[in-house]
C-alpha cells in the first residue's frame, strides 16, 4: 500500500464490489482488477481485504457464490448479485450521491464576504 | 437479510468448515496465480511475478483469518473454549463444584418435581381430541335429567351435550367374591362427546337409554384386568350388578379415567321422561358439552345463564328463584381439577422461593470464589481480554454450573417423584398423569438458564469494574472488599428474608392442621372400625328382608373379637351416606310458595339403637331407640341439638311430630335429643342430624360400625367371615378405622402442610449454610485485623462479639425485609387456613426469633474460630 493512494473505506469497497458485479458475475481477482480500472488507479484495493468483504456481503445476502470454470479453463469461485444486493446498490448509490453532492457543494461554495 | 438466513449460513459454514477451508485456500491460490500470470504478461520473470502478486495481496494468512471471522463460528469456538476452561476450573476446586451443583440440584430438583405435578394436574390437556372444546356446565352443582333435556333442546353452543352423574357403589355378584365397585352413571352419548372409543368392543352408544335398552355396561381397563383376567371374552357376556344382569359391551383403554381413576365401570343413567321422580329428582347429572366450531367458552356460559330460567321453570314443582344463579360453563379440565389449584400454586410458589435461596447461596459461593480468582481475571484482562469477553466467560461458567445442577436436579426429581406423590392427597384428581414430559424438561431447562444468569450475574458484573493493574498489584484494595461485603451481605439478608417467608407459611399451616385435628367432632375417634355391608339385591329384595339381614348381622357381630359395641347406620361421620332431607312440622303450614325454605336436616340417617353408644354420641334429652321401636310400633325419631334449636327454639322438642313430603306420609314423633356431629369436614361447623330407627326408616346399603380394642386386621377378617356366614353374595367393602377416615378428610391440608414444611426446612437449611459460609469468609478476610486487635489486647469475648454483631446485623436486615413480604405472601394461604389468621401475631413474632437464633448459631461457629486465632500467626498471614 503506498501513501499517496487513499485507503479504501470499507463501505465504499462494498459499494464498488456491488457495482462491479452489477455488470456480470465475476471471480475475486476479476473484481479486484475491475475496481482498480474503474477507480482509474486512484484507489488501490489491498487485494487481500477484498475477500473478507466478499464474505461479509455474502453473510448479508447481497451476493452469492458458486464454482465455475473461468475463461482460462480453471475452477474459480464466481460471485453474483442477489435481488437484495441490487436493492442495496441502489440505496447506496442514492446515499452516496446525496453525501458526495453535499461535499461538492461545500467545497464549491463561494466564501461569503467577511464582516467588516 | 433475515436472521434465519444468517443463522443457516453460519450453521452451514460450521458443518462444512473443512470444505470451506479448502475452497478458501483454492480461491486465494487462484487469485495469486491470476495476478502472477498478469505480471508475467507485463514481462516479469515467473519468480518476480509471483513475489509481486504476494506483495500486492497483503498477508494471505491474515486475509484467511479475516474471512474466517466472517464465517461467524468464532463465537461458537469461543464458547467451546470457555466451556472447556470452566470445566477445568471446576475440576480444580471439586468441593466448590460439589457444593454448588448439589445446592442447585436441590433447588431445581424440587421445582422440577413440583412443576411436574402442576403440569400433570393443571396444565396437561385432557386425553381427548380437541380437549379445549370440552366444557363443564354447572360445575359446582348438577341438574336432573329433565333439565339436561331442556338444555339440549334450547342450547345452540354445542355439537354434543352429554352428562355424567355421581360415583355410586354397586355390587358385582355372580362368579367369584362379591365386590363393591364404583359405578358412574352417564348419558350414553358421553363417549361420543368426549371423542373416545373402546379398547375392546364399543363404548355406550346414543340411544342406549331408557327401559329395555339400558341393560349394558362398559368396564374400565383396571377392572377388566383385575377381575376378569384381561380376557376379551368378557365382552358380550352378562354380569350381575346390583342384582341386575347387564351385557358387557366394551372395555375402555387404560388411559380413560373419566372423571377419575376411581371409576370401575360406566352405566347408562336412568332415563324415564314420564316418571317425574326419576326425570326431575333422581340421578342428578353434570353436563359436559363439546363446543360447536366458532363458539367461545364465554359465549357458551352467557347462553347458559340465559337458559337457566327455562330449566328452573321446567321443574314440575317450584324451585327457589335463585336456583342456578351461579350457573356457568368452564373448561372441563378445570372442573375436574377443582379446588386443588390454590394448593398446587402455593406449593409451586414456595418451592420457587427455595430455588431463590439456592441461587443466592450459589451466588455467594461464586462471589467468594471470584475473590480468589481476581488475579487470574486480572492477568487475562492485562493480556488483552475485553470486558465483554470476560463477562461472557464468567457467565458460561455459571451456566455450566447451573446446567450440571439441572441435570442432577432432574435425576433428583425423578427419584423424589414417588415420595412427592405419596405426600399428595390420594384423592387428588389426575394424579395418574404425573411424569416428566417435554414441558417439564423445558421448564427445567428454563430454570437452569435463568438461575445460571441470575447467580452468575453478580460476579460477572464485577468483572466490568475490574482494574487490571490494581488487581495484579494487590488483589483488591480496602474499598473493593467493602463493596463486595455489602453485596454478599445483601444477598445473605435476602436469603434470611426468604426463609422468614417460608417458615412463617409452614408454621401457619402446621397450626391450622393442629387446630383441625383438635376439633371435637362430637363422636369417638378411637377404636372404631366400620365397613360397608351390602345385602345382595337378589336375596334381600324388600325392607323387611333387608332389616332382618342387618339384625342378624348385628346379632352375630356382638361376638367379634373385643367388640364393646356394634351398630349399623345408613351413614356415618366421614364414612359417607350423609344425605340431607326436608320435612314438614306438625301444626305448621307446608311451605308451598317459591322461595320459602323447607325445614331441612343436614343428615338424615337410619340407625340401629346402639349407634349412639358405639360412636359415643351423647343423649341430651328423652330416650334413645330400643328394640321395641319395631316396624309395627309407633314411628319415632331422634334429632340433634342443632336441629331442635333451629326448628323448635325454646320449646320442648320431645313429643313433637313431623313428617316427610308425600300425600300419605306417616307422622314421626321425636323421642329424644342427641349431640351434634361433624359429618364430613372438620373445618365446618357441626351439622344438624335426624335419626330414624332401623326397623322403621328406609334401608339401602348400610355401614356396620364396631367399637373394639382388637386390631383392625383381625376385626376385618372376622367381620368378613361373619357376613359370608349369613350370605355369600353380600359384599363387604370400604373397611376403615375412624382414624383412617379422619386422616383422609384432612389429607389435603396435611399434604400441603408437610410439603410446605419440607420446603421451609430446605430453605432454612440453605439459609443457615449461606450465613455460615459468608461469615466464615468474612472472618478469613479479617484474620489479620483480628490478630492485630488481639495483639493489642482485645479479649476473646470482644472478638466473639465483633463477629456475632456482623451476623446479627445481617439477620436483622433479613428479618426486617422478610416480615412485610410475608404479610403479603401469606394472604394467598388464607383459604387454606383453619383456626389461625393469615397474620397470626404469635407466628409473626416467633419466626423472627427462630431465624435470629439460627443465624446466630451459624455465626457462632466461625466467630469462635476467629476468637481463637493466634495473633502471631494471624499477623503473618498474607
Amino acid at each position: 500500500m503506498t501513501a499517496d493512494h487513499s485507503d479504501l473505506l470499507q463501505g465504499t469497497l462494498e459499494m464498488l464490489v456491488l457495482k462491479t458485479l452489477s455488470f456480470a458475475p465475476m471471480h475475486g481477482w476479476g473484481i479486484a482488477q475491475r475496481i482498480q480500472q474503474m477507480s482509474q488507479e486512484v484507489f488501490q484495493v489491498n487485494q487481500g481485504s477484498l475477500y473478507p468483504a466478499l464474505q461479509r456481503m455474502k453473510g448479508k445476502g447481497w451476493i452469492r457464490s458458486d464454482w465455475q470454470i473461468s475463461e482460462h479453463n480453471r475452477r474459480a469461485r464466481y460471485y453474483e448479485l442477489t435481488a437484495a444486493g441490487r436493492k442495496q446498490l441502489a440505496t447506496e448509490r442514492q446515499s452516496w450521491e446525496r453525501s458526495s453532492g453535499a461535499v461538492n457543494w461545500i467545497l464549491n461554495a463561494v466564501p461569503e464576504p467577511e464582516a467588516p | 437479510m433475515s436472521a434465519v438466513t444468517q443463522v443457516r449460513e453460519r450453521l452451514r459454514t460450521l458443518v462444512f468448515r473443512a470444505r470451506e477451508e479448502r475452497e478458501l485456500a483454492e480461491e486465494l491460490e487462484f487469485h495469486l496465480e491470476m495476478e502472477a500470470a498478469s505480471n508475467r504478461g507485463r514481462g516479469m520473470s515467473p519468480e518476480e511475478a509471483r513475489r509481486a502478486a504476494f506483495l500486492s495481496f497483503g498477508g494471505v494468512e491474515r486475509t484467511k483469518e479475516e474471512v474466517r471471522d466472517g464465517w461467524g463460528i468464532r463465537s461458537l469456538e469461543e464458547l467451546a473454549a470457555d466451556l472447556r476452561f470452566g470445566w477445568r476450573t471446576l475440576r480444580k476446586s471439586p468441593s466448590f463444584a460439589w457444593m454448588t451443583v448439589l445446592t442447585l440440584a436441590l433447588g431445581i430438583g424440587a421445582n422440577t418435581a413440583m412443576f411436574s405435578v402442576v403440569n400433570g394436574v393443571l396444565l396437561r390437556p385432557l386425553p381427548y381430541p380437541q380437549p379445549d372444546r370440552l366444557l363443564s356446565l354447572f360445575p359446582e352443582a348438577a341438574i336432573p335429567h329433565g333439565g339436561l333435556e331442556i338444555l339440549r333442546e334450547r342450547s345452540r353452543s354445542y355439537d354434543h351435550l352429554a352428562a355424567f352423574g355421581f360415583p355410586a357403589a354397586v355390587s358385582l355378584t355372580g362368579s367369584g367374591e362379591p365386590e363393591r365397585l364404583v359405578g358412574m352413571a352417564v348419558t350414553p352419548d358421553l363417549f361420543a362427546t368426549l371423542g373416545v372409543g373402546a379398547e375392546i368392543g364399543r363404548p355406550l352408544q346414543p340411544g342406549e337409554e331408557g327401559a329395555g335398552r339400558d341393560g349394558v355396561v362398559v368396564l374400565s381397563h383396571g377392572l377388566w384386568e383385575r377381575r376378569f383376567g384381561a380376557s376379551p371374552a368378557v365382552v358380550g357376556s352378562m354380569i350381575t350388578l346390583g342384582g341386575v344382569d347387564r351385557l358387557v359391551v366394551g372395555v375402555m383403554p387404560a388411559s380413560f379415567n373419566f372423571p377419575s381413576s376411581r371409576v370401575d365401570l360406566w352405566l347408562p343413567a336412568p332415563f324415564a321422561p314420564n316418571d317425574i321422580g326419576i326425570h326431575w329428582a333422581g340421578g342428578w347429572l353434570h353436563p359436559v358439552g363439546r363446543l360447536r366450531a366458532g363458539v367461545t367458552t364465554a359465549r357458551a356460559a352467557a347462553e347458559l345463564r340465559l337458559l337457566v330460567p327455562a330449566v328452573r321453570k321446567g321443574f314440575p314443582w317450584h324451585m327457589p328463584a335463585d336456583w342456578g344463579a351461579d350457573a356457568t360453563a368452564i373448561p372441563l379440565r378445570d372442573a375436574i381439577v377443582g379446588d386443588v389449584r390454590t394448593m398446587l400454586l402455593v406449593l409451586l410458589g414456595a418451592v420457587g422461593l427455595v430455588l431463590l435461596v439456592a441461587c443466592v447461596n450459589v451466588g455467594n459461593l461464586l462471589l467468594a470464589r471470584a475473590a480468589t480468582r481476581q488475579r487470574e481475571v486480572g492477568v487475562r484482562s492485562a493480556l488483552g481480554a475485553g470486558r465483554g469477553r470476560l463477562v461472557r466467560q464468567l457467565l458460561t461458567e455459571s451456566l455450566l454450573l447451573s446446567s450440571l445442577g439441572a441435570a442432577a436436579g432432574l435425576l433428583l426429581a425423578r427419584l423424589a417423584m414417588p415420595i412427592l406423590t405419596s405426600l399428595l392427597p390420594a384423592d387428588m384428581p389426575r394424579l395418574e398423569n404425573l411424569g416428566i414430559d417435554a414441558r417439564v424438561l423445558g421448564f427445567t431447562l428454563a430454570l437452569a438458564t435463568v438461575t445460571g444468569i441470575a447467580f452468575g450475574l453478580a460476579p460477572a458484573l464485577r468483572a466490568f469494574r475490574l482494574d487490571a493493574y490494581g488487581e495484579l498489584r494487590e488483589g483488591g484494595g480496602a474499598g473493593e472488599s467493602r463493596r463486595r461485603w455489602r453485596l454478599v451481605g445483601g444477598l445473605v439478608a435476602a436469603e434470611i428474608a426468604l426463609a422468614v417467608i417460608l417458615v412463617i407459611g409452614a408454621l401457619l399451616l402446621v397450626q391450622s392442621l393442629w387446630h383441625l385435628l383438635e376439633v371435637d367432632p362430637g363422636f369417638h375417634k378411637q377404636q372404631i372400625l366400620s365397613a360397608a355391608v351390602s345385602p345382595s339385591e337378589v336375596r334381600y329384595k324388600d325392607h323387611v328382608q333387608r332389616a332382618a339381614f342387618y339384625e342378624e348381622l348385628l346379632l352375630r357381630s356382638r361376638v367379634l373379637p373385643g367388640a364393646r359395641a356394634v351398630a349399623v347406620g345408613s351413614g356415618m361421620p366421614f364414612g359417607g351416606g350423609i344425605d340431607p332431607s326436608v320435612f314438614l312440622i306438625d301444626g305448621r303450614p307446608a311451605p308451598g310458595v317459591a322461595g320459602a325454605e323447607w325445614p331441612t336436616a343436614e343428615a338424615c340417617l337410619t340407625v340401629s339403637p346402639e349407634y349412639f353408644e358405639t360412636l359415643g354420641i351423647p343423649l341430651l334429652k328423652g330416650r334413645l331407640f330400643t328394640p321395641a321401636d319395631g316396624s309395627a310400633a309407633p314411628r319415632v325419631a331422634l334429632v340433634s341439638r342443632k336441629l331442635a334449636e333451629t326448628y323448635w327454639p325454646g320449646d320442648e322438642v320431645v313429643g313433637k311430630r313431623f313428617r316427610f313430603p308425600g300425600s300419605h306420609a306417616p307422622w314421626w314423633t321425636i323421642v329424644g335429643v342427641v349431640g351434634d356431629v361433624t359429618w364430613n369436614r372438620l373445618s365446618l361447623q357441626a351439622n344438624s342430624g335426624l335419626y330414624l330407627p332401623l326397623l322403621q326408616g328406609p334401608i339401602g346399603s348400610m355401614r356396620i360400625i364396631v367399637r373394639s380394642a382388637a386390631t383392625p386386621d383381625a376385626l376385618t377378617v372376622s367381620l368378613r367371615r361373619t357376613v359370608t356366614a349369613i350370605d355369600r353374595s353380600s359384599p363387604v367393602s370400604n373397611v376403615r378405622t375412624m382414624e383412617e377416615l379422619l386422616a383422609a378428610s384432612v389429607a389435603q391440608p396435611r399434604s400441603i402442610m408437610l410439603l410446605l414444611a419440607l420446603f421451609a426446612g430446605i430453605g432454612l437449611a440453605l439459609g443457615a449454610i449461606g450465613i455460615y459460609g459468608v461469615i466464615t469468609y468474612a472472618v478469613s478476610q479479617r484474620t489479620r485485623e483480628i490478630g492485630i486487635r488481639m495483639a493489642l489486647g482485645a479479649q476473646t469475648s470482644s472478638v466473639l462479639r465483633l463477629v456475632l454483631k456482623q451476623g446479627a446485623a445481617l439477620a436483622a436486615l433479613g428479618i426486617a425485609l422478610g416480615l412485610p413480604v410475608a404479610v403479603a405472601a401469606t394472604r394467598v394461604l388464607r383459604s387454606l387456613l383453619f383456626g389461625v389468621s393469615a397474620t397470626d401475631p404469635l407466628t409473626f413474632a416467633a419466626v423472627p426469633l427462630l431465624l435470629a437464633a439460627v443465624a446466630l448459631l451459624a455465626t457462632y461457629l466461625p466467630a469462635r474460630r476467629a476468637s481463637q486465632v493466634d495473633p502471631t500467626t494471624a499477623i503473618r498471614t498474607e
